[in-house]
């Protein structure tokens, strides 16, 4: 992707340019695959996070206690952490990047419209979540999010994601990733309470923030801090190298592939 | 006609046959589906999870009221704090545990603890306050967090890993054939203790023949002592046991040859360290003050890709990136996680491996032509001054060192006593400085001259030359130019420079910090010229420059309450250690003979190092080739030299498994590993949540601290006939006890009032332990029923009644309830100084070096950091052995930010980072014609491996940077044998590659070793020659 | 090279498995060989009765087999009736649980009336066959014309739902940029009738009825439906071509980073023209020369299938291994197993099944547009078979 629609789409990811909050933007679509209605949850409030990138040093402590916290199949995940070897625009210098990601927990969820039994639906406090017991593993969610953030959990056979650890914050603890976040990465809070230390350091930082694949309309509800624009999307990089070699070269293929 | 319908029947056959076919290609085809609908039947196709929403998240381990704050517990879990094994960072963490499965559910950070909050709890904070702290309730538990990092979190999993070992086993069939019986701990205990034929290849001497401290290993070398040396202790490092290790090897056995992973671990930045520091017994060494330091360079060690304390120099390294308040630049040959894009004040600089000194060297240079150096401070010349200026301590920059070239006394500072002003040793015996042209005495004056170079007449009248510290150190900056340093270290002039301006303008706020980069040819000198900086910047003591760190309660001393320390029957080492460590060649009967038959003494048959700690890296080497002596019996603790030291599996494995070169080989350990493999017996260890003990920071906390580890949940593995679990503890008792040994059994452990306790239990040690820590300075309270409701302690208490006086009991449960003992956040500065003082005279020269022979050469070493590059054993350098030419690359080894050295058997790890593809440069990869992504060879002088090429610009050109934790061959990579029944069979963790198996043998001794720095006689794991070519 | 460098980065699989291509490949041979069916049934043009036939007996047997392939791709396949329970008028997939029953059931009606007549006569045909007549054929009561033309519509109409709601279940779906768009759907159907008349030239010829007419027609079908085809790709090109965002731009990167997917395109590109190329060849050859290259024109259909259901395995498959927030693409294999190569050839076989089935125990031969009896009767097909008798029609 060419630089200039890369600090575009840049552009429309930072906050100030109303990448977030913008519930009404759902209204845009109307019609079809228009959003059933919010059921469940607090209405009083909408829990997002804040990710300050400057603050993470890549351990992945989010994902392991995440995937120990909810029990995730191995080799599935409801957090990630990517890491990125990048070049300084300004200086040419290289530097490491990390990019956690979760779900975004999205204000437009284009996940919960197009599920045929409305088994995964969005809480009133914004929480999108699934209904293991109502869902028929059509895995159509796990296509329609743009982020990665679904899969099919092994064990179950339903969809599968972050549910921003609900059941911690109702009985008033924090979500295993946050809980555990070793460089203080990750900030998770009700945004309708002034108060709360998201609101806070999204009403300092406005102008910094950013989301991901902001052009996708999803608006997106897990805010970052020290982004690096050409992340915003699908980053233009050599991708990873996924062989596994045993002592003799032999390529042993992923211990946890399903 | 009737042909057709005979045709038409065969026809309609086929269709219908191979209608059939189709048929029952869909029923093959459709098997899924298919049994996906039968088990749908049940109403899932799947497991349904506890909860439709939640699936099968945990249930929380309590509740906290958002509003209120009131915190209700959940009945069926229990948190309770104690120790993490997840690294040598040894974190206090709060463990979440299923109370009837008593399985561990997560882990996490104890809120009261440095190494794992940001800003720990006052230690009188009751618990419950604690636990709401790291609640959501008004955000706390994100303002100021404790955690535990993704090892912490993971390893969790080996207390169950299919490959602990839970029962005592003794070997079948020769050494290292992974074949194992399993036999009781009696048993286990009496074969060691009194041998026999115990494997059918002859006679064995148990430990009962070899603790004789009658009669001497070897008449001709009195000095290496009485036979009870001939047994050899090891651990990996003070996990919090150490002490009752120490108690039975140095003083109930009282073998001289104990040895732990310094050597392999972080020896030759600890020495450098030692030398600045003036410590050669303990290698102090300090940690900048991150969150007041304004500039950092980290040379050779990553905060955040590893480092210790791995969690809280990532944590604090990560807010001084957002608070904006450190600018800092990471010297490495690849980059790593340390080095963030986030951010704009922090930079990666490439460095050519092992070639530190160079760098370190320039930048000296620099300051000392620049006047970049605290002058004022390094200009106090004694302990008079110091206190004048208010400095905790001073250096000895101006003091004056006898520089005649075979004069006896060369290297040694001009004191009073050489010029009759005192008498030698006394206390007025000072090194003498130079004020307004006058030789002064140090504690006479407020200041002196920096540099000093001319001849004095010594009290005989004989004129020698002195230089003053400063001078030397000048003199040996100055022996090449700033181009010669650049090119050998790789690191741009004008970087050089920069960096030195940089470091120069941020005066005492300006700190460097290095480690296991120094773990190279000329590590010692090389950390010795990085540390300076810290030193010639004028940091050490100041808030955001170097910290000495608070160091620990000490439980195991002579405390308030039980002396720990001495025993009815004590006894201390004798002779000389087996890596010929801390003993002047000089005064051994070998140079003595070689003198007395008017040979040269030098070389020596092996190095000799006279103010080198003990070495793991020589000590089995050196045993199994019988140089200075042999020995019979090695029993290793948690320790894996052969995973870990370059080059060792190659040098000993095939004498290791020679029982006539080493007798009896016992492991205690939760683990089979690479190293005890080879073992003869193992005992089955307690692990991590498990164990007790007590253990402090590594460095980098700032106030003091100890950490209080106890079986938080009950022990998986083996018990005594006495019902103990097996364990490190249990075993040293039994056999201590058995051998009739002082200081275990009943009457062992003196009281403040003299009253003799019993220790034939592991808490009888550790509790009185506790009690010591919690009675010292001003006590701890007691706990309440809440504390002790809250911290799940409870399972603790019957111990703690049944070994403890009552009026002991109540206080120790305060400090288990808290996880141990930890001074105060606010407690760390006063002004604009660290409350906790590095107080010994800082070394610019290092007398103990500068008067040190080196046995290879005969020549003396230097006193003052130098430039010099890689050496091999008789000071040739590396490159002139191994050229460029055979070997063009130089391979180094950093940390995983994920996998320890034994952290392989976590899928979850595993899960995350499978593989360790090894990073190498464009440059050097079109060198070569390998492309990203290709399978390469790598081989050394000493071995070769097969890896996956990342080829980027992330690592310095000619070099090859391998990440450490993978590439195993035991802890389950290989199934063991156990009773004929073999353990599963886990290729994948077989993968990636190991570079110490790229280690090799220094062509250049006689008696068997792996390469070693020279000094330090540390294990060298950077630089390594190498060459690669695609597989 | 790229100066970025993705060190570490999670694996993701694949969330639809080949199951969906089936569905989708034999569904779109459902519905628009039920369009080539029309003309004769509903319309009653006589001279489109052969390829009717053959056309019916696909149709009929590819609406049956598709719901199975669906039913697969659920990963609690028992909870299917959750659809109906839980319908959800946002979700293209739940409409369509809506229509496809009623589509089946519109499909099998008008099957019912067209056999009908014919299963009357073959009443009394020895065996099972005779058998089977007489219990389907329910009683002698005539078919009136008018009502096979009403089913006819109605089946018609649902089929459009089904065309409309495939194509739109993917292009909704803004998280896969290549799905994105609104010529996938047309495109989909345009390949649909491509396949269609590719399988039916298939079973002009093994059915061994060899029927000229429908060779000519299916070939103009063919024609057709590829230039719409090409028309419908390149508009969506030339309309995406200049923007930064969207399908084309993601199908160009993926071009332009992935060697499989450059021979993709060629490949698709390739037998595009080519087929277009014979096709119009054969059709503008004159008497004897043409007539004895549409022999061959089965091949023309073989290669028209393989198109379609390629098409398809792109479409659904392989777009889902482009990485959505990640570098590169995610590694794909097909499973030998129910997953993957077996689970692909069991549903052809379950196809294969069925029409054999129908095959021997239906005169779908002799099939009428309803009502009337056959004019001249209709030689059996073995015997034409074996005297290889060409038709006139
Ligand atoms: N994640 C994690 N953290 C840990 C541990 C762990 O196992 N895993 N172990 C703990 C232990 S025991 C220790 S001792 C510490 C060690 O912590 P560190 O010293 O930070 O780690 P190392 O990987 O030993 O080496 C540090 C860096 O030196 C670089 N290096 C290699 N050769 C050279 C050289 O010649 N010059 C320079 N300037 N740099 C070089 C390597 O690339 C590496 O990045 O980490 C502790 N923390
Ligand atoms: N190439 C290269 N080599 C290195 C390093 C490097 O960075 N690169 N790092 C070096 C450093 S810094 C160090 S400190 C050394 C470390 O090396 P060592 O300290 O010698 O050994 P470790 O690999 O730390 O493992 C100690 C052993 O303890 C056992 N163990 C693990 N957990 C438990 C437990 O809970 N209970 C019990 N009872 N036993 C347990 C396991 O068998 C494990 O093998 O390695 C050094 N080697
Ligand atoms: S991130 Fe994905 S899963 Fe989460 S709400 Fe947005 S679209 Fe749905
Ligand atoms: S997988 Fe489950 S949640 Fe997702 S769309 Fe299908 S039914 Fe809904
Ligand atoms: S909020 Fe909970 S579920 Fe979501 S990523 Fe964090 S730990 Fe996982
Ligand atoms: S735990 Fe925090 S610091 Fe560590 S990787 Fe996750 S987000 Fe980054
Ligand atoms: S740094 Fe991580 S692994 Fe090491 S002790 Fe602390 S929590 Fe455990
Ligand atoms: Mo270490």
């Amino acid at each position: 992707m060419d630089p200039i629609r890369r600090s575009l789409l840049g552009q429309l990811a930072r906050l100030s340019a109303g990448a977030a909050f913008v519930p009404l933007a759902s209204v845009a679509q109307a019609g079809i695959n228009q959003q059933p209605l919010r059921r469940e949850g607090d209405p009083n409030k909408r829990y997002g996070m804040l990710i300050d990138l400057r603050q993470c040093i890549g351990c992945q402590a989010c994902t392991v206690s995440c995937h120990i916290e909810n029990d995730a199949p191995l080799g599935k995940f409801r957090t990630t952490v990517a890491q990125y070897e990048v070049e300084n625009q300004e200086n040419g210098e290289l530097a490491t990047f990390m990019l956690p990601r979760l779900c975004n927990h999205c204000e437009n969820p284009p996940c919960v419209p197009v599920c045929p039994v409305e088994a995964t639906y969005q809480q009133r406090d914004g929480i999108v979540v699934v209904d293991s017991d109502r869902c028929v593993g059509c895995a159509y969610c796990v296509n329609a999010c743009p982020y990665d953030a679904r899969f099919i959990n092994d064990k179950t056979q339903t969809a599968d994601k972050c549910t921003f650890c609900a059941h911690r914050l109702e009985a008033g603890l924090l979500p295993a990733c946050v809980e555990s976040c070793v460089g203080g990465a990750r900030i998770i809070g009700d945004m309708r309470n002034p108060e709360s230390q998201i609101s806070r350091m999204i009403a300092d930082y406005r102008d910094e923030l950013m989301v991901l694949q902001p052009e996708k309309n999803t608006v997106p509800q897990v805010f970052y801090l020290g982004m690096d624009e050409r992340f915003v999307t699908r980053p233009n990089a050599e991708p990873v190298a996924l062989e596994v070699l045993d002592p003799q070269g032999q390529e042993m293929g992923y211990e946890f592939h399903h | 006609m009737a042909k057709s319908s005979v045709n038409s029947s065969r026809r309609r056959f086929l269709k219908g046959a191979a209608a059939a076919g189709g048929a029952a290609t869909f029923v093959a085809g459709y098997a899924d589906p298919l049994m996906k609908l039968a088990k749908g039947t049940t109403g899932s196709a799947g497991e349904t999870p506890n909860h439709p929403i939640h699936g099968n998240s945990l249930a929380p381990e309590y509740r906290v009221d958002l509003d209120s704050g009131e915190l209700t517990l959940n009945p069926d879990q229990r948190t309770a704090f104690t120790i993490c094994y997840g690294c040598t960072t040894k974190c206090g963490v709060r463990v979440r545990i299923d109370n009837t499965s008593d399985k561990v559910l997560r882990v996490a950070g104890n809120p009261y603890h440095p190494l794992s909050a940001d800003e720990q709890l006052p230690m009188r904070t009751p618990v419950v306050d604690a636990l709401r702290s790291v609640s959501a309730y008004a955000d706390q538990g994100q303002t100021n967090r404790s955690t535990a990092c993704a090892r912490g979190n993971a390893m969790m999993s080996q207390l169950d890993n299919p490959f602990r070992v839970d029962h005592c086993l003794k070997r079948v069939g020769g050494r290292g054939e992974r074949r194992w019986q399993k036999i009781s701990f009696e048993q286990l205990i009496e074969e060691i203790c009194e041998g026999g034929d115990l494997f059918g290849e002859g006679h064995v001497d148990g430990l009962r023949a070899i603790h004789d401290h009658d009669t001497l290993i070897d008449p001709e070398n009195p000095e290496y002592g009485p036979k009870a040396n001939q047994l050899m202790v090891m651990e990996a490092t003070d996990y919090g046991r150490s002490s009752l290790l120490k108690r039975f090897a140095f003083n109930a056995f009282a073998t001289r040859n104990y040895g732990h992973h310094g050597s392999y671990c972080g020896l030759a930045f600890r020495m450098g360290s030692g030398a600045v520091m003036n410590d050669f017994a303990k290698n102090a060494h300090v940690k900048p003050d991150i969150q007041h330091a304004r500039f950092i360079m980290y040379i050779g060690t990553a905060p955040s890709q590893a480092g210790n304390p791995f969690k809280r120099q990532g944590r604090l390294i990560a807010q001084a990136r957002a608070a904006g308040t450190l600018e800092y630049v990471v010297i490495d040959p690849g980059l790593n996680a340390a080095a963030s894009h986030a951010d704009d004040h922090n930079r990666w600089v490439p460095i050519t491996p092992g070639t530190d000194s160079a760098f370190a060297m320039g930048v000296i240079q620099w300051l000392l032509n620049h006047q970049g150096y605290a002058k004022a401070f390094l200009e106090l010349p004694g302990k008079a001054a110091a206190d004048a200026a208010g400095e905790a301590t001073h250096s000895n920059a101006t003091h004056l060192v006898i520089d005649s070239k075979d004069h006896p006394r060369r290297g040694h500072f001009l004191r009073a006593s050489d010029l009759g002003l005192a008498d030698a040793g006394s206390d007025n015996d000072a090194p003498m400085v130079m004020t307004a042209g006058e030789l002064t005495n140090s504690e006479d004056v407020m200041a002196a001259e920096l540099f000093v170079d001319r001849d004095v007449a010594l009290a005989d009248g004989e004129r020698v030359r002195v230089k003053s510290s400063m001078t030397l150190l000048r003199d040996a900056a100055n022996e090449y130019d700033l181009a010669t340093y650049a090119e050998h270290c790789g690191i741009p002039e004008a970087t050089i420079v920069e960096l030195a301006t940089r470091f120069a303008k941020h005066g005492r706020r300006a700190a460097v910090n290095c480690h296991g980069g120094m773990m190279s040819g000329n590590g010692f000198y090389a950390a010795f010229g990085v540390q300076m900086l810290n030193l010639l910047a004028g940091n050490y003591n100041m808030k955001g420059g170097s910290a000495e760190g608070g160091g620990s309660f000490n439980g195991t001393g002579a405390g308030p309450r039980y002396d720990l320390a001495n025993f009815p029957g004590k006894r201390g080492p004798q002779g000389v250690f087996l890596s010929r460590s801390r003993f002047p060649y000089e005064k051994s009967s070998e140079y003595q003979r070689k003198v007395a038959a008017g040979e040269s003494p030098y070389p020596a048959k092996a190095p000799w190092r006279s103010f080198a700690p003990p070495t793991l890296t020589e000590h089995l080497p050196s045993a199994l080739d019988g140089y200075p002596y042999p020995i019979k019996a090695v029993i290793g603790c948690m320790a894996n030299p052969i995973y870990g030291q370059a080059g060792l599996e190659a040098l000993i494995a095939d004498k290791l498994k020679d029982p006539k070169r080493l007798g009896l080989f016992v492991a205690v350990d939760g683990f089979i590993n690479e190293t005890n493999r080879y073992a003869d017996y193992i005992v089955p260890d307690s692990v991590m949540y498990e164990v007790w003990g007590f253990t402090g920071a590594w460095k980098g906390a700032l106030g003091k601290m100890t950490t209080a580890c106890w079986p938080v949940v009950e022990p998986r593995q083996q018990k005594s006939a006495e019902g103990e679990p097996v364990s490190l503890d249990s075993f040293f008792i039994a056999v201590a006890k058995r051998l009739g040994l002082a200081g275990f059994g009943d009457d062992a452990i003196p009281d403040a009032e003299g009253n003799l306790h019993p220790l034939n239990r592991a808490e009888d040690y550790y509790l009185r332990a506790a009690a010591n820590i919690a009675f010292q300075n001003d006590p701890l309270p007691e706990a309440d029923d809440a504390d002790i409701a809250h911290s799940g302690i409870a399972p603790l208490l019957p111990k703690i009644e049944r070994a403890l006086k009552p009026e002991e009991r109540g206080r120790v449960a305060y400090l288990y309830a808290r996880g141990g003992r930890f001074e105060d956040f606010n407690d760390y500065f006063k002004g604009d100084r660290l409350t906790n003082a590095w107080r010994r005279t800082l070394c610019i020269y290092n007398e103990t070096v500068g008067t040190s022979i080196d046995t290879t050469s005969g020549k003396p070493n230097r006193g003052v950091p130098y430039h010099s590059l890689p050496l091999l054993a008789n000071k040739q350098t590396m490159r002139e052995v191994f050229t460029e030419e055979d070997w063009p690359l130089l391979a180094f080894s950093f940390k995983s930010n994920l996998m320890n050295s034994y952290a392989i058997g976590n899928e979850r790890l595993r899960m995350i980072k499978p593989y360790n593809p090894v990073k190498m440069h464009r440059q050097d990869a079109e060198r070569f014609g390998i492309a990203h992504g290709d399978t390469i060879r790598i081989e050394s002088p000493g071995g070769s491996v097969i890896g996956l090429a990342l080829v980027s610009e992330s690592v310095m050109p000619g070099s090859l940077g391998i990440e450490h934790g993978y590439g195993h061959r035991d802890l389950g990579a290989t199934p063991h044998v156990i009773d004929g029944e073999s353990q599963p069979d886990m290729p994948w963790m077989r993968a990636g590659i190991n570079i110490n198996d790229l280690g090799f043998k220094d062509p250049t001794r006689n008696v068997d070793g792996t390469w070693l720095e020279p000094i330090s006689g540390a294990s060298v794991r950077q630089g390594l020659p190498i060459k690669v070519s695609r597989a | 090279m790229n100066s970025t460098i993705e060190l570490l980065a999670p694996r993701y699989d694949i969330a639809w498995y080949p199951w969906a291509v089936q569905y989708f490949f034999m569904i779109a041979l459902s519905y628009a060989t039920l369009w080539l069916a029309a003309p004769a049934l509903v319309l009653g043009k006589k001279a489109w009765l052969p390829t009717a036939r053959l056309a019916l007996l696909a149709c009929i047997s590819t609406t049956l087999v598709a719901p199975v392939a669906l039913l697969a791709d659920l990963h609690q396949p028992l909870r299917f009736w959750h659809f109906y329970a839980y319908a959800t008028d946002s979700s293209w997939m739940s409409i369509g649980s809506l229509i496809l029953p009623l589509y089946v059931v519109s499909v099998l009606a008008l099957t019912w009336l067209a056999w009908r007549p014919a299963l009357q006569e073959s009443r009394n045909a020895p065996g099972i066959r005779g058998f089977i007549a007489r219990l389907l054929a329910f009683g002698s009561g005539a078919t009136p014309r008018a009502l096979v033309a009403l089913v006819g519509l109605v089946a018609l109409l649902l089929s459009s739902g089904i065309m409309l709601y495939t194509g739109a279940e993917l292009a909704i779906v803004k998280a896969r940029p290549l799905w994105h768009t609104a010529w996938l759907p047309p495109m989909l159907v345009a390949t649909g009738f491509i396949t269609a008349a590719g399988l039916l030239l298939v079973l002009n010829r093994v059915s061994g009825i060899r029927e000229h007419a429908t060779n000519t027609q299916m070939l103009k079908v063919l024609l057709g439906a590829c230039a719409i085809a090409g028309l419908i790709a390149l508009t969506w090109l030339l309309d995406g071509i200049n923007a930064n965002v969207g399908s084309v731009a993601a199908a160009l990167e993926s071009v332009r980073h992935s060697p499989s997917w450059r021979n993709t395109a060629l490949w698709g590109l390739l037998s595009g023209v080519l087929l277009l190329g014979v096709v119009l060849w054969m059709l503008t050859r004159r008497g004897d020369q043409q007539r004895s290259l549409l022999h061959w024109s089965w091949l023309v259909g073989l290669f028209a299938i393989h198109m379609g259901w390629m098409f398809r395995w792109v479409v659904l498959m392989d777009v889902q291994t482009v990485a959505r927030h990640s570098a590169g693409f995610h590694h794909y294999g097909i499973p030998a197993g129910s997953s993957g190569l077996l689970g692909i050839v069991g549903t052809f076989g379950l196809w294969l099944a069925a029409v054999l089935v129908i095959d021997l125990f239906i005169p779908w031969r002799h099939a009428q547009q309803g009502g009337h009896a056959p004019a001249n009767p209709v030689n059996d097909s073995d015997h034409a078979a074996v005297k290889g008798a060409v038709h006139h029609g």
